[in-house]
């Protein structure tokens, strides 16, 4: 498991960017649509996506299934104006976790959501690890809805005691869009 | 004295404290809120009809950004509006509105050349034998087919390619758009969002000499209608009218010397090859026109009522030559959610959307100490191992045994 490297911010993460870059190469989804799949090549992490909830001590809980990845079904959508789409997937101490080499990750790195009306590109803007204290305390910051532009949180467990986990790898990624060549593709 | 009043002037300054500070407090961990659009253009056409957003959100509830109403557009849009407010106390609104506005040229024209060029088939010896095919004496019929024929085909043939052929124009094309408005409400509780729009008409507006024809566009009612080319009966009866003037005009006094008998039929005969004319034009100019324009009207996302407690209104998306999309009057509104120990409304401090559950995770628990799946692996690795065993030790017994 890797937990070195990461950029590792202060505490307070207001003012990390969150807007689309313009760039000519994108347009946008047609509209919010519900995710499908989550493909980050540069670790080779290609999972469906199935929409999960939180339980009523405010824990979210990732699919059962270690290959799948859990979208918090109350966060904003793929190509969602404002808002914050929230990701999370299991890390396994032993291995085969989808989300295992999560922290691997690298500012600038692609990540792509699959939805039905198309593949949304983001590009990973920030990778750092919160322990479970600091993350109850920046609950808001990282997965309000309030957001005013749109952000990709990508997020799976690190810090393994030898009995459970002790912080979370945390993964910023600002959206681009929809290739234009590629809209209405099969990623 | 002195002292009363500097007293005075500290309790006042802690009250109006207070009472600022109470009203941000009150709805600090209300979430959600509204926006609205009233323009949104993409792509070289409509890079420019870009009117920015209002947008609201709690706890302030008030819209900040491009809000108001009759607010305008440099000279691209005459007037707009656009409205958010909310969440305050868990319930958003928005609203969005554009007067009518008129895109002179698209950038494309409509090649009716090449529409013109699949019409050529016409023949004009199979309109002549049914106009001479009326005639009921067959004396005169038989006469007609084979000494009059001839006279009256060749002229005509003549008059119809050159009319054909000289259709070369590009008919420049525009759009008009009538007044478009959307407007939406989300509610925290109970958790919905609804929301509506409507659209005066859409016309492609075509230019035909010094004529300007308008082409309806076919609007449905219900959400996510695709905008259609309807039958552009208009256009094809202007299009019909040009190609007569000059077919009229390539005819010339070829029939002159020719007596009323021989008039009276070729009038026959030019209004039976207008006639087909028309017949092939209406649907071809419906397949020419249908890829230059596009679109969806009331478009809703999803489509209200919504049970997610949000929904995205768009009265119009239009779409030309298939990459410029031009988004009018778009209102969104919702998820709201009341945050927990908000003392607005008292009582129910939990969050409405699901049950009890809070508004955001607390607690992102991702890790196992190890998979299930290895381990069902590990169980069948190890007995496969042991059938193996066993059948090599049952087979080498076996080999023993014969050896003996």
């Amino acid at each position: 498991m890797v937990i070195v490297g990461f950029v590792i911010p202060s505490p307070g993460i207001a003012g990390i960017p969150g807007t689309s870059t313009g760039d000519s190469r994108y347009t946008a989804l047609p509209a919010p649509s519900d995710p499908e799949l989550l493909i980050v090549p540069e670790i080779g992490l290609r999972a469906p996506i199935v929409p999960i909830e939180i339980d009523p001590d405010g824990v979210l809980d990732p699919p059962a299934n270690v290959h799948e990845v859990g979208w918090w079904q109350r966060s904003a959508k793929p190509g969602s104006p404002s808002g914050q789409t929230l990701v999370t997937g299991h890390t396994v101490h032993t291995g085969g976790g989808v989300m295992n080499e999560l922290g691997n990750l690298r500012p600038g790195a692609l990540v792509q959501i699959k939805t039905p009306l198309g593949t949304v590109d983001y590009e990973t803007t920030k990778v750092f690890v919160y322990t479970k204290a600091e993350v109850a305390e920046h609950k808001l910051q990282l997965f309000s809805q309030r957001r005013a532009s749109n952000r990709l949180v990508l997020v799976t467990c690190t810090g393994w005691t030898g009995h459970d986990y002790t912080s979370n790898i945390i993964v910023f990624a600002d959206p681009l869009g929809v290739e234009k060549a590629a809209t209405g593709d099969a990623a | 004295m002195k002292r009363v009043l500097k007293f005075g002037a500290i309790i006042g300054a802690a009250a109006v404290s207070v009472l600022s500070v109470g009203p941000a407090f009150a709805s600090t961990n209300d979430t959600g809120g509204a926006n609205a659009s009233a323009s949104t253009g993409t792509g070289s056409l409509f890079q420019l009809l870009d009117t920015d957003a209002c947008t609201s959100a709690a706890p302030s509830g008030t819209g900040t950004g491009r809000c108001g109403n009759g607010l305008s557009l440099n000279n691209q849009i005459n007037a707009f509006s656009q409205n958010a407010s909310g969440a305050t106390n868990g319930t958003s609104t928005a609203n969005a509105s554009v007067a009518p506005i008129d895109i002179t040229n698209i950038g494309t024209s409509l090649d009716l050349n090449g529409i013109i060029d699949g019409l050529v088939a016409i023949n004009t010896g199979t309109v002549l034998d049914d106009v001479i095919g009326g005639v009921s004496d067959s004396v005169l019929r038989g006469l007609l087919q084979n000494a009059l024929g001839p006279t009256i085909l060749n002229p005509l043939n003549d008059a119809l390619q050159t009319t054909l052929a000289g259709v070369t124009d590009a008919l420049p094309l525009g759009v008009q758009i009538g007044a478009v408005e959307s407007q939406c409400t989300a509610t925290a509780a109970p958790l919905s969002a609804t929301g509506s729009s409507h659209v005066a008409g859409v016309n492609i507006v075509v230019h035909l000499g010094n004529q300007v024809i308008n082409v309806p566009m076919t609007l449905g009612t219900t959400p996510n209608s695709n905008l259609l080319v309807g039958s552009p009966q208009q256009l094809v009866n202007g299009i019909i009218a040009g190609l007569e003037d000059t077919f009229t005009q390539s005819l010339g006094g070829a029939l002159d010397p020719l007596n009323t008998i021989l008039s009276t039929i070729q009038q026959q005969v030019t209004t039976q090859i207008f006639n087909q004319l028309e017949q092939s034009l209406l649907p071809a100019l419906a397949n020419a026109l249908e890829p230059l324009i596009a679109g969806t009207v009331n478009k809703q996302v999803p489509v209200s009522p919504s049970s997610t407690g949000q929904i995205e209104v768009t009265a119009l998306e239009l779409k030309l030559l298939g990459t410029n999309v031009l988004d009018l009057a778009r209102s969104h509104c919702g998820p709201n959610a009341r945050g927990t120990g908000t003392p607005a409304g008292g009582g129910n401090t939990s969050n409405p959307h699901h049950g009890n559950n809070p508004h955001v995770p607390t607690v992102v628990d991702a890790g196992l100490a190890g998979h299930q799946d290895h381990t069902a692996r590990n169980v069948l690795g190890a007995t496969a191992a042991l059938m193996l065993l066993a059948g090599t030790a049952g087979l080498l017994g076996y080999r023993r045994m014969l050896n003996k």
